[in-house]
C-alpha cells in the first residue's frame, strides 16, 4: 500500500514537472501538421491534428465488474458463470460534423483473458469534431473472405470454423444451470453485427482522446430478447442456428455502452 | 561535322546503357547486412504457366496478395507432399490426393491418423483456379457440399480436422520453424522471418493452382493432332445431345468449356431418402438439400470410385445411374427432372459415351514429373 501511494505521488510529481514540456512538444507536432477548423462545440471527440483514439474495454454483468467463474442470474432466471468471453471489434468509425463516416479500417480481437486485448490504440485519425462511434462486432464479409491472415485474425486465436471458413465473430462459452456446458458462436457473413455509440455526452479534445466501452454480459441474455437458456440454444456452432438472431439483435442494440466513469 | 554528330549520339547512346548494366549488376549482388552476412534478398520469380492447346484456355484470376511465383510453387509443392503437416506426422496432403489418381485416391472414403473413415470421397485435385472464376456473388468453390469459397482457406480444413491430419495450427507453425529448411524457403518465396499459417495456405494453395490438365487424347483431337474412332465420336455427340445424354448442362459445352464442370452445385437424384444433405448443412436453404459440386469429366479412369460418397465403383455404373437410376422427383435438379422417363440409352449409346468420356482421360498430367518431389 506505501509504495502504491507513492508511486502515485511520484507520477504525480513527475506530471506537473513534465506537463509543461508535453504541452511544447504537442504545439511543436501542431505546427508541423496541417491544422484544420474543426467548429468544436464542445460535444463529442475533436480533433485540430491527425491524431490518435484509445479504446478500452471494460466487461460487466449490470452494475458489477464480470469476472470469470462467477455465478450471475440472468432475467429468465438462468443461472449462468463465464469461462471465456472474446469477439472481434472492427471497423471502428467516427461520425464528422458533415454527417460523414470515416473508417479506421481495424480490427481487433478482444479476449477478457488477455489484459493487453482490452484496451486499443487507433492512429492517424484525420482532425475533425466526432459525435458517434460505430463499429462491427464481428469481421466484414470483404475480410472474411480474404483467405488466411495473421496476427488477430490468425485462425490460430482458434475464432475460426475452418469447415466453412468464416471467422467466429463473438464467442462466449462457460455453464448454465447446474454446471451444464454453454457455447455460444456467433459466425455467418448475415450475422454480422453493428454498434452505435453517442458520443456528444463527453468532451475531448487532445492530440490521444480516450473513451471506455461498457461492455454488459448481462444484455447478451436480457435486452430486448430474453435469451432463455432453458429452452433456446445452448450450443451454437454454425451460422444457420435460428436462435441467432436474437443474440445478435441483443448485442447490436443493448450491450456496448460509453462509460463514462473511467 | 556529320561524324562529330554521330560520335556524340553514340557517346550519348553508349553512356547511359553502361550506366544502366552497372544497375542491373548491383541488383543482382545479395544484401549483406553490417556483420557481413550474407542475408536472403526477397526477390521471387514471377511463375508463368503454359495454358494447354486446344481449347482457348481461362487465364487464372490474377492475384494480387497470393501472385503465382517459382519459389512458392516449389515451397507448396513440398508442402504438400510433406506429412509434416498432420499430428501424427504421418499424413500428407498426397497421401489422399496421389498424382497416379490425378490427385484423388482409389479408396471410397480416406483413412484418417487412426484408420477413422469420413463420409466423402476424396475429390481429385485439378483445374481447380477454373472455381474461382465463378462470379463473386457464389461462394461455393471447393469442396464436395461448396463448404469452402477459398483455396487459401480450405487447405485448413483437412489439416485442422480431427479425422483427417488432425493438426493443431500452433504445433504445424512451432515444427515448421524449428525445421532445418522451411524457414529458408519460406524467407524466399515470401520474404518472412517468422513462418505462420497464413504462409502455409499461400504456398499450398500456389502449388493447387498450377494443377492444370489439358492434354488428353480429346484435347489433341481439339488441335487437329488425333483421331477419335467411331464409337468415340458417337459417344461425344451422346454426350453433346439433349435428346440422348443430356451431359452438357453440368458438366460443360464441349465446344466451349475445357474444364467439363460449371464448378456449380446441384442435386443429382442419387436417393429418394437423402442421406448427406450436402450444401443445405452449411446454408440451412431447404432449396439447397443434396446438392454437391459438379466434379470434371477428365480423368475419370484414374478417379474411381465415384459421386461424393464413391458408391460407384465403375464408369458403367454411373452411366447405367443416370440412364435410369436417377430419382427425378422432390429436390433433385430441374436438369435431372425434365427425363421423367430415364435417358433411354441404348446399349451401344452407353459404351460409346464411356469410350468418349476416356479420351479425356490425361497420361501426361498423372506423369509429369514437375508435379511430384521424386
Amino acid at each position: 500500500m506505501r509504495i502504491t501511494n507513492f508511486s502515485k505521488k511520484l507520477i504525480l510529481i513527475l506530471g506537473i514537472l513534465f506537463f509543461p514540456a508535453l504541452l511544447m512538444l504537442s504545439c511543436n507536432d501542431e505546427g508541423s501538421e496541417v491544422k484544420k477548423e474543426t467548429n468544436y462545440d464542445g460535444q463529442g471527440l475533436n480533433y485540430n491534428t491527425t491524431g490518435n483514439l484509445i479504446i478500452n474495454i471494460i466487461h460487466l454483468f449490470n452494475e458489477n465488474n464480470l469476472t470469470r467463474g462467477n455465478k450471475y442470474v440472468t432475467d429468465a432466471l438462468d443461472t449462468i458463470s463465464v469461462n471465456s468471453l472474446k469477439y472481434y471489434v472492427s471497423n471502428v468509425q467516427l461520425k464528422k460534423s458533415n454527417g460523414e463516416w470515416t473508417n479506421l479500417k481495424t480490427y481487433n480481437l478482444i479476449d477478457i483473458e488477455d489484459p493487453a486485448s482490452l484496451s486499443n490504440t487507433i492512429s492517424g485519425i484525420p482532425a475533425e469534431n466526432y459525435t458517434k462511434l460505430k463499429f462491427n462486432v464481428g469481421i466484414d464479409s470483404a475480410m472474411n473472405r480474404a483467405g488466411v491472415q495473421d496476427g488477430d485474425l490468425s485462425p490460430l486465436n482458434d475464432m475460426f470454423w475452418s469447415w466453412t471458413a468464416d471467422f467466429i465473430f463473438f464467442r462466449i462459452k462457460g455453464n448454465y444451470s447446474t454446471n451444464k456446458a454453454m457455447t455460444l458462436d456467433i459466425g455467418g457473413n448475415q450475422h454480422l453485427m453493428t454498434v452505435e455509440v453517442d458520443l456528444t455526452t463527453i468532451k475531448q479534445s487532445n492530440q490521444t482522446n480516450s473513451i471506455t466501452l461498457a461492455m454488459n454480459v448481462a444484455n447478451i441474455f436480457n435486452k430486448p430478447n430474453k435469451y432463455d437458456l432453458k429452452t433456446m440454444s445452448t450450443d451454437i456452432h454454425t451460422a444457420n442456428n435460428a436462435d441467432l438472431p436474437k443474440l445478435t439483435q441483443n448485442i447490436n442494440t443493448s450491450v456496448f455502452t460509453l462509460s463514462l466513469n473511467k | 561535322m556529320i561524324r562529330k554528330i554521330v560520335t556524340v549520339f553514340f557517346i550519348g547512346l553508349i553512356i547511359p546503357i553502361v550506366i544502366s548494366s552497372c544497375r542491373r549488376d548491383e541488383q543482382i549482388q545479395p544484401a549483406t547486412n553490417n556483420t557481413g552476412d550474407t542475408t536472403q534478398v526477397f526477390k521471387p520469380t514471377p511463375y508463368s504457366i503454359e495454358y494447354p492447346k486446344g481449347y482457348l484456355w481461362p487465364r487464372l484470376l490474377a492475384n494480387t496478395t497470393n501472385p503465382l511465383t517459382n519459389e512458392g510453387v516449389e515451397l507448396g509443392k513440398k508442402l504438400f507432399y510433406d506429412a509434416i503437416l498432420s499430428a501424427s506426422n504421418t499424413i500428407s496432403c498426397a497421401t489422399c490426393h496421389k498424382q497416379e489418381y490425378a490427385f484423388t485416391d482409389n479408396r471410397r472414403f480416406s483413412l484418417g491418423p487412426n484408420g477413422e473413415v469420413g463420409t466423402r470421397n476424396s475429390m481429385p485435385l485439378f483445374n481447380l483456379y477454373g472455381s474461382e472464376l465463378l462470379p463473386n456473388s457464389n461462394t461455393h468453390r471447393f469442396m464436395w457440399d461448396g463448404s469452402q469459397p477459398g483455396l487459401e482457406t480450405q487447405v485448413l480444413a483437412p489439416i485442422m480436422n480431427p479425422i483427417e491430419m488432425n493438426q493443431s495450427l500452433a504445433e504445424l507453425e512451432r515444427e515448421l520453424r524449428a525445421h532445418p529448411i522451411y524457414p529458408t524457403l519460406f524467407k524466399k518465396a515470401f520474404g518472412i522471418d517468422s513462418i505462420t499459417i497464413k504462409y502455409v495456405a499461400m504456398a499450398i494453395s500456389q502449388f493447387e493452382r498450377i494443377l492444370i490438365s489439358g492434354q488428353s487424347k480429346f484435347d489433341l483431337y481439339k488441335q487437329g493432332l488425333a483421331q477419335l474412332n467411331e464409337s468415340e465420336t458417337r459417344g461425344m455427340l451422346v454426350f453433346g445431345s439433349e435428346e440422348k445424354g443430356d451431359c452438357f448442362h453440368c458438366h460443360g459445352d464441349i465446344h466451349f468449356n475445357p474444364f467439363f464442370t460449371n464448378y456449380r452445385m446441384h442435386n443429382n437424384g442419387l436417393d429418394s431418402v437423402i442421406k448427406d444433405s450436402g450444401l443445405f448443412i452449411m446454408t440451412g436453404n431447404p432449396a439447397d438439400i443434396g446438392k454437391f459440386k459438379t466434379p470434371s469429366l477428365r480423368n475419370l479412369s484414374f478417379t474411381a470410385p465415384y459421386m461424393h460418397d464413391g458408391r460407384f465403383n465403375t464408369l458403367e455404373q454411373v452411366v447405367e445411374f443416370y440412364n435410369s437410376g436417377v430419382y427425378r422427383k422432390g429436390y433433385t435438379d430441374e436438369f435431372m427432372r425434365k427425363h421423367p422417363e430415364g435417358l433411354k440409352l441404348t446399349e451401344q449409346d452407353k459404351a460409346d459415351l464411356i469410350a468418349f468420356l476416356k479420351t479425356l482421360d490425361d497420361y501426361n498430367f498423372i506423369n509429369n514429373p514437375k508435379l511430384n518431389v521424386r
